[in-house]
């Protein structure tokens, strides 16, 4: 009973970062212009996270080696150092957004200047990774992220009311320019459930939590749950964006405007716990992505990395999420939107996404490294076929990006 | 003299111990793809940038801008609609800052760019409507003062908005469909 209650907890806890700014722009934007009509392009992403994402803590279980791990030894030097560098400058972008995204909330919540609150945003998460462990840090995003269920419940709550045309499953009626920018939210949609962030994340904490080969089975129940209860908290978003946005004409373009789908059906106590569920859930992804980027860094330059260690033992890997958040902290300083900059970052990642990817499936499928847990025929055959996804969603995002004006 | 030199050495391994760049030539050439990129990019934006501010407004364009101001308007107009004890103060007033400042961006977007000649009298009509719910948007973002907290000018006030971002709305709704048809 215990090991369920804990599994569960770790399940909700798997939340907090997997809905980040990337998903609550692109999601609420894709329900407001398309309806239901992208749910596929969610779910496509969703259990492309979860085979990767199970693929990357099996090799961290079994194998001991996190992506950058593989990186570092599998790829030629100046390969290896590409990938690290491109994947940095988007964990950097990205966390910048992430918080810039905690700013505009608690802009939203206290009304406060939105510059004043960028520098205490950075500052509170720099005293969150500082004081909790490891293993607490993740649950205090996870747990206090779940507020973004309300998305889900409205939507539920609104259907009766929702458009006919908003709750088609397939495209219908879209013709000329509407099909690029059709296919540029499929994208994003897609990109921004496989933000490359999540799996450097995933595998270093499945070290940092010192899983091991009996881990393995916990690691796929995880994957698999923990990923698909933020895929429905994502879905939420979409079709309560579909049911409200997509009625009014409105284009959600600012991220306050998201909670406004949880306005209608609750009220003021909706407003409220979607903005909490908001910001725990931005907040995760900006300490995600600026551990990210510290585990990379760590990793491919061979240093002792991991928050379960004193800061004193790591101190390379210490400086690096403190700089890491600092400079993010700066650059959003500069007056860049935070919603066009998580475009940016979601669409560019795509780019570094095959980097990442083929390394996971080259040592999952290792039998000398995996020994009885490689992978089987179905782990292959899913893996392959997303990783041609994958090349396919990289090769269309940027041009996209170019051709629709950022999906306008 | 050698002893320094393996001193040097030495350092070097403990400074470049990762795969790549390991020595001050591979640094060198980091550097110098890195500078290229940038470069390029600089290049690139500088370009894009500098269409962007020349470009000339068809109704394709301005058809886009209509539409983002009455999805502007629609919102603020929804969360008029929410302010009796729906949505917190700090959230309504807040939104229609950042409403504002997205309002502030379209109409100068509109207003700084060439237009062609049969879309002049649509870009100013995008012009002034715009600046329209701008100025609505910038009373709504002003924190009431402690009289209309007390009495029922604030409520006036927001009926009053409402009902000015209903009319901008539906304007703005009429001049896109009359673009559409310019398209």
């Amino acid at each position: 009973m215990k090991k369920i209650f804990g599994l569960a907890l770790g399940i909700i806890a798997s939340l907090g970062g997997f809905v980040d700014i990337g998903d609550l722009v692109f999601t609420a934007q894709a329900g407001a212009k398309f309806g239901y009509s992208l749910l596929w392009a969610l779910a496509l992403g969703t259990l492309g996270i979860m085979i990767y994402g199970e693929m990357s803590g099996r090799v961290a279980a079994v194998a001991k080696k996190t992506v950058f791990d593989i990186i570092r030894t599998e790829y030629p030097p100046k390969l290896g150092f590409f990938t690290m560098a491109l994947s940095n400058i988007v964990n950097v972008l990205t966390c910048a957004a992430e918080i810039g995204g905690v700013a505009i909330i608690l802009h939203l919540l206290s009304g406060y200047p939105y510059r004043l609150l960028i520098p205490v945003a950075a500052l509170g998460l720099i005293a969150i990774i500082w004081f909790l462990p490891f293993s607490k840090i993740e649950k205090v995003f996870g747990y206090l992220g779940v507020g973004l269920v309300v998305f889900l419940i409205a939507a539920i709550k609104t259907h009766s009311g929702a458009p006919h045309d908003a709750l088609r499953l397939m495209p219908h009626g879209i013709q000329g320019e509407d099909i690029l920018t059709y296919a540029y939210f499929a994208v994003g949609l897609i990109a921004a459930t496989l933000m490359p962030y999540e799996v450097y994340f995933y595998s270093s904490g499945g070290i940092e939590e010192g899983w091991k080969k009996s881990d393995v089975s916990t690691n796929r129940i995880n994957s698999i749950l923990g990923f698909g209860v933020g895929a429905f908290a994502a879905a939420g978003i979409i079709a309560a964006s579909a049911h409200y946005f997509y009625k009014q004409g409105i284009t959600p373009q600012l991220l306050g405007t998201t909670p406004l789908a949880a306005v209608s059906a609750f009220g003021k106590i909706g407003l409220l716990v979607a903005m909490l569920g908001m910001l725990f859930s931005i907040g995760g992804s900006a300490v995600e992505t600026a551990f990210a980027g510290a585990y990379n860094l760590s990793q491919y330059a061979g240093w002792k990395w991991g928050r379960h260690n004193p800061p004193r033992d790591t101190p390379r890997f210490t400086w690096s999420w403190l700089i890491i958040l600092f400079a993010a902290a700066a650059i959003i300083m500069t007056g860049l939107d935070p919603v066009a900059l998580t475009e940016y970052a979601v669409i560019f990642s795509v780019v570094v996404m095959p980097l990442t990817y083929y390394p996971i499936l080259k040592a999952a499928r290792d039998k000398r490294l995996m020994g009885e847990h490689v992978n089987g025929r179905l782990a292959n055959t899913l893996g392959t076929a997303y990783f041609i996804i994958i090349c396919l969603v990289a090769t269309a995002a940027i041009p996209l990006l170019f051709l629709t004006n950022r999906g306008q | 003299m050698s002893s320094g030199k393996s001193a040097r050495n030495s350092l070097q391994e403990v400074e470049f111990s990762w795969p790549y760049p390991k020595n001050k030539e591979e640094l060198i050439q980091v550097a110098m793809v890195t500078l290229a990129v940038l470069f390029l990019g600089l290049v690139i934006t500088a370009a894009r940038f500098t269409s962007y501010k020349n470009q000339t407004l068809d109704a394709k364009s301005l058809k886009q801008s209509a539409a983002n101001l009455a999805s502007f308007a629609t919102e603020a107009g929804q969360t008029v609609t929410y302010a009796d004890g729906e949505v917190t103060q700090n959230y309504r007033l807040a939104h229609a800052e950042e409403l504002e400042k997205q309002v502030e961006d379209t109409v100068s977007f509109v207003e700084t760019r060439h237009v062609r000649p049969n879309l002049q009298k649509a870009a100013g009509q995008i012009s002034s409507q715009g600046r329209q719910l701008s100025n609505i948007l910038s009373e709504l973002s002003e924190p009431p003062t402690e009289s209309d907290h007390t009495n029922k000018e604030e409520a006036a006030k927001l009926h009053r908005a409402g009902q000015s971002l209903q009319n901008l709305q539906t304007s703005f709704e009429r001049l896109n469909k009359q673009l559409e048809a310019e398209q």
